[in-house]
């Protein structure tokens, strides 16, 4: 895209060169003064020599990306299509410059690139760009300046079109123990609560009419003289359910290598739990709290997971949902891993979490507020407020343990082991609904 | 004046200069320092204000090179050139053909350095084949001046005439009015 109705102007270098050949010619014409006619000599023949050589067409400028989707941190690489329709066409200076944006930051700390436009050969300039933060966002335009005969004619600002990329939340590993609190389905990885074809050793038992004979403990059975078999749990599958609380976005949005807002980190979680679910097999289904149109069902597999990382991209703070996705909890299945990833501000997520864990599902809270989050001081009492909202949010988390909701800060890989651990013998324990 | 403000601010703001814009700035007051030291021959009060005058346009367009100043300190360095060498052109101080030529070179180096480095933005990686190419194209000026500085000496000081200084008029007007008619505006339409 070039923009229309383009003039190639004059610099001051052509004023400059003018105006020092026309004094100094009529200075040696006047004065007769052969060696001033010979200091004009140049300022004439390469006035004249450089603007025989102008372009009399505007170049058409292009900007491509090397990937459309890439991870938080990775360099993505553009390049700047510079040509001319008219193939005489003589550019000496090319200088590109990719207007930045908040969160893609031009490696090298340059952001202009100089190149020149050959006759019949077309300039590339490349530029590498790091995208630092999760999202859809739109890179460019590149702004070209190009400069002719010799420096002494320019084009206005010709702009090419955008790249739009998406910055997938997806840069930490994530892995967790393989414990749920109840594994359904036909088929996982996961060892449910039941006897079954698997791999997980449950015991030693007497054999009964319909076990297979390649399950016969024979040590066992010739020591005790009766047919024992060795009992497995059987593996299945289960679902999580990661409910995304993006009513408040706590912090100030530095990037990978910066400050993590709430919904940075519950975005990122978010992608990673997804990513480690999906790869053993389980279904995934993901309900954004402050939009309840964006539910993504439950499902598996790789392309499930481009679909929920899709969704992710466009999260934003708004605070929304109601009767929607009071709904959409309600319909979460029984057996379900309800996964709450929010900074617990306000008392819709709390009593979220407590409904969902009263319904008797199971479920954990992952606290998404940045460790290093202060509201900015507005008066001398902003400290003192801020240490009583602390206060009120501990009181909060105690409640929900209280209701069985264990709360646990996000630390990355391995963060949910512990809490998953009691939360599967919980859910295998008899117990009184109240 | 805004190209000044602009190397003020990005000098606050921690921006790298490039080293080639460092390097043209330099040869910038080089050459114009060459010119003027070949250009003053006699010193006097008349020629101190004119020297003066000229570095400060000097660093004036090290500074800002698209600015006016570069237009002030060639003509200044050239009216040092006239007052050192004597107005009257029968002047006993008769320049020789190659500090003549030298001069003329120094004068259009300065010009056309300056033009590049207000062409190249303050920090940006330049490809060397935009230095080669500008390099090449200082040639053709560059070796007229010479063969016209060779010619003028081989001729001598001949008298000139009133239809030469006509002509010579004409010339100069021609001189001026060429390089408008070839940047008359040509609007170019967009193409998709």
């Amino acid at each position: 895209m070039t923009e229309p109705q383009q003039h190639w102007t004059p610099t001051p270098a052509l004023v400059r060169a003018v105006l020092v050949a026309a004094v100094l010619a009529g200075v040696a014409v006047l004065g007769r003064r052969v060696d001033v006619a010979v200091l004009a000599t140049p300022f004439v023949i390469g006035t004249v020599l450089a603007l025989l050589r102008r372009p009399l067409d505007a170049p058409t400028v292009r900007l491509t990306g090397s990937a459309s989707s890439l991870l938080e941190g990775q360099a993505l690489r553009l390049w700047v299509d510079i040509s001319a329709a008219d193939e005489t066409t003589d550019i000496d200076v090319v200088a590109v410059t990719i207007a930045s944006t908040a969160f893609t930051v031009p490696m090298f700390n340059t952001v202009k690139h100089v190149g020149s436009l050959r006759p019949g050969e077309p300039c590339r300039v490349e530029i590498v760009v790091r995208t630092v933060r999760w999202g859809r966002r739109s890179i460019g335009p590149a702004v070209v300046r190009v400069v002719a005969a010799h420096g002494l004619l320019r084009l206005g600002a010709l702009r090419s079109g955008l790249v739009t990329t998406a910055t997938l939340p997806l840069r930490e590993g994530f892995e967790a123990i393989d414990a749920v609190p109840r594994a359904e389905g036909l088929v996982g990885g996961h060892r449910s609560l039941r006897g079954g074809d698997g791999s997980d050793i449950a015991g030693v038992r007497p054999f009964q009419i319909g076990d297979r004979l390649h399950r016969i403990n024979w040590p066992v059975s010739l020591r005790t003289d009766r047919l024992h078999v060795t009992s497995t749990y059987s593996d299945r599958d289960t679902e999580v359910v990661i409910v995304l609380d993006t009513q408040h976005d706590i912090g100030i949005p530095g990037g990978i290598d910066g400050t993590s807002t709430s919904l940075d980190i519950a975005v990122r979680a978010a992608a990673s739990i997804s990513e480690h679910y999906l790869r053993n097999g389980d279904r995934v289904s993901l309900i954004d709290l402050g939009q309840h149109f964006r539910r993504v069902p439950a499902g598996a597999g790789r392309a499930h997971l481009v679909r929920l990382l899709d969704v992710l991209l466009d999260v934003t703070a708004r605070e929304r949902g109601g009767a929607a996705v009071s709904t959409a909890l309600a319909r979460v299945p029984h057996g379900a891993l309800v996964l709450l990833l929010s900074p617990l501000v306000g008392e819709t997520a709390t009593g979220r979490a407590i409904a969902i864990a009263h319904a008797g599902r199971p479920v954990l809270v992952v606290d998404t507020l940045p460790a290093d989050a202060n509201p900015p001081e507005r008066s001398p009492w902003t400290p003192l407020a801020w240490r009583l909202w602390l206060v009120e949010r501990a009181i909060d988390k105690g409640r929900l343990t209280e209701f069985g909701v264990p709360v646990v800060r996000w630390q990355g890989s391995g963060s949910l082991d512990q809490v998953l651990r009691d939360v599967s013998r919980a859910a295998s324990a008899p117990r009184a609904r109240r | 004046m805004k190209r000044a403000r602009a190397l003020i601010r990005a000098l606050r703001d921690g921006v790298r200069l490039s080293g080639v814009q460092v390097l043209l700035r330099l040869s910038i007051i080089a050459s114009g320092a060459g010119a003027m030291a070949l250009s003053h021959g006699r010193w006097q009060g008349a020629t101190v204000v004119v020297v003066v005058a000229a570095v400060v346009g000097l660093l004036a367009t090290a500074t800002a090179p698209d600015s006016i100043a570069g237009t002030a300190a060639i003509l200044l360095i050239t009216g040092l050139w006239l007052i050192s060498h004597g107005v009257s052109p029968h002047s006993a101080h008769r320049p020789g053909a190659a500090a003549t030529a030298l001069v003329g070179v120094l004068l259009y180096l300065l010009h056309s350095l300056a033009t590049l480095a207000a062409a190249l933005p303050w920090s940006a990686r330049i490809d060397r084949m935009v230095l080669e190419r500008w390099a090449v194209r200082l040639f053709p000026p560059l070796a007229a001046v010479v063969v016209v500085a060779a010619i003028a000496a081989a001729l001598g000081r001949r008298p000139g005439s009133f239809g030469l200084e006509i002509g010579g008029l004409a010339a100069v007007i021609a001189v001026t009015l060429l390089p408008a008619i070839l940047v008359r505006p040509h609007r170019l339409t967009s193409k998709p």
